[in-house]
């Protein structure tokens, strides 16, 4: 029978550019914060589940096992996630199948990228998720595939570049409460606008920083949690889903396998009416379009989300707070960290924790990262 | 540290098929037997029925853009000179193909396009120059 799962602690560090820390020191720094937060010892630890992206950052191979030390691993079960951008909220959804079936009551979930190893930037990298046959010769930038489905996207809702580019004067306005944050900003949608064209329609200041970071999260059994803590949040659904390889099939301007991985994660969690329900938002913001393209999915309602943003619908004190945290565009995008910084976002929210931060009568809340070359969906549903 | 390699990649069976299309200045497609949907880049079998496929056909060439962009940076992220990227879909087959836009070409939506094929081919995707309007 399926257990109820918990969270019972989060933590993580900065996220910054060019930290001068090794991957062991900011998994510890994370690994710390979180047994503080919740009272626990490592020894109490029963698995761990990591997550990070392509070893190709890291220049190193087989690289779940910078973590090793930094969690203690000696006599547990230690698994790596790796679902791309997805990899973050991909870990929460694997440490729920660790406890939820039984196995283990204690896991500890830790996610963390270096991603100012490579230099001169880690971009060129990127090229290598493309096909190498067809698409590779073509000399691909990872940007490529934004702009072609942003457009589309655009066309689908005739929507504007002015209304995409509040998605991120909101959120970086909202990282300006994020003591971890980045590039927390009071900006205006000229800004935006006026920033170079990198790869039209979009704009330097449409995409999220790279960055380096760290961020842990404890995970318990429903018994556990209520001996851990009395406010325990709970991770009440979860969705996970691929569509094919090929981003050639699909059409660009609705994620259909983010929507197929929210709606797994509601029907768990007894959602019908994610817009009623759901009272915080953390969809996945890489870019300021992606944020409104995946909302349209975790709200199965293509367009929506636009027209909630231009009612100001999404802000923290709107009807419907939307990466209350700042988001990746905000805080971050240090890749498989900036997603379980979703997933603590919805701990710290719920449990009343986030500061100046906090969104009011926030009881049940929704995280969400996607990734690899547009077909990953990976959903959690929290409530207290 | 860098690592130094190359790597090799086989096309295997559909998709050398089609790269020998290119070589003769054709698009060629799959067709799976048992629910008759065409395919391009072409497959060996369908992911839908997993049949194996071994029906290949050429196809017109003649397709519309889906979407597009414009990329103003290379592929290290450096300031380059703008270049139209263009997606295009093929009526009645799916899947589709990324390429460059002739540059003497405005993009927009569903313009209908055709492949110019180099002279010169050698069994590549860059054995197409680029898609043009098609009149
Ligand atoms: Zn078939």
């Amino acid at each position: 029978m399926r257990r109820r799962v918990a969270i019972v602690g989060a933590g993580m560090t900065y996220f910054r550019s060019m930290q001068p820390l090794t991957p062991q020191e900011l998994i510890f720094e994370a690994v710390r914060k979180c047994m503080d937060d919740c009272g626990l010892t490592l020894r109490d630890v029963e698995a761990v589940v990591a997550g990070s992206a392509p070893d190709a950052f890291d220049g190193y191979h087989h690289k779940g096992l910078l973590s090793s030390e930094a969690v203690d691993c000696l006599g547990r079960a230690f698994s790596r996630i790796y679902v791309g951008g997805g990899t973050g909220v991909g870990v929460a959804v694997a440490g729920w199948w660790h406890i939820a079936s039984g196995v283990y009551d204690r896991v500890l979930l830790v996610a963390w990228e270096k991603m100012s190893h490579p230099y001169p930037h880690a971009q060129p990298l990127f090229r290598t998720i493309f096909d190498p046959v067809l698409e590779q010769p073509l000399g691909p930038n990872l940007i490529w595939i934004f702009a072609l489905e942003m457009r589309r996207y655009m066309e689908m809702h005739r929507i504007g570049k002015e209304l995409i580019a509040e998605v991120a004067v909101k959120n970086k306005g909202n990282a300006l409460d994020h003591p971890y944050a980045q590039l927390g900003a009071k900006i205006t949608v000229e800004d935006v606008l006026k920033s170079p064209v990198l790869v039209w329609p979009v704009n330097r200041l449409d995409i999220s920083p790279t960055s380096d970071g760290a961020v842990a999260l404890m995970l318990a059994s429903g018994e556990e949690a209520r001996k851990i803590t009395d406010t325990p949040v709970w991770l009440d659904g979860v969705g996970a889903c691929l569509d094919s390889q090929f981003w050639t099939n699909r059409d660009l301007g609705y994620p259909y396998y983010v929507y197929l991985a929210a709606q797994q994660a509601y029907r768990m969690a007894g959602i019908t009416n994610p817009l009623k329900q759901i009272d915080v938002f953390e969809p996945y913001d890489p870019f300021t379009y992606k944020e409104l393209h995946h909302l349209d999915a975790l709200l199965g309602k293509p367009g929506l989300a636009p027209k909630l943003l231009a009612e100001g619908q999404l802000e923290r004190d709107g009807d419907h707070p939307t990466s209350p945290s700042g988001g990746l565009l905000g805080v971050g995008n240090p890749i498989a960290a900036a997603g379980l910084m979703k997933v603590a976002e919805l701990y710290w929210q719920l449990s009343g924790r986030a500061g100046r931060r906090q969104v009011p009568n926030a009881y049940v809340g929704v995280a969400q990262a996607w990734g690899d070359l547009m077909q990953v969906g990976q959903v959690v549903v929290c409530r207290v | 540290m860098s690592i130094e390699s190359f790597y090799e990649y086989p096309a295997g069976i559909a998709l050398s098929i089609f790269l020998q299309g290119l070589r003769e200045g054709k698009l060629i497609a799959s067709r799976c037997g048992k629910c008759n949907t065409s395919h391009i880049p072409p497959r060996s079998y369908c992911a839908k029925c997993l049949n194996p496929i071994n029906d290949f056909h050429e196809i017109t060439g003649l397709g519309f853009v889906e979407t597009f962009t414009c990329s103003h940076i290379s592929l290290d992220g450096s300031q380059a000179q703008p270049v139209t990227w263009v997606y295009v879909r093929f009526e009645g087959v799916e899947g589709g193909l990324l390429h460059r836009l002739d540059p003497s070409v405005a993009p927009e939506k569903a313009l209908k396009v055709r492949p110019v094929y180099h002279g010169e081919r050698i069994g590549s995707i860059l054995d197409i120059k680029w898609f043009t309007k098609a009149e």
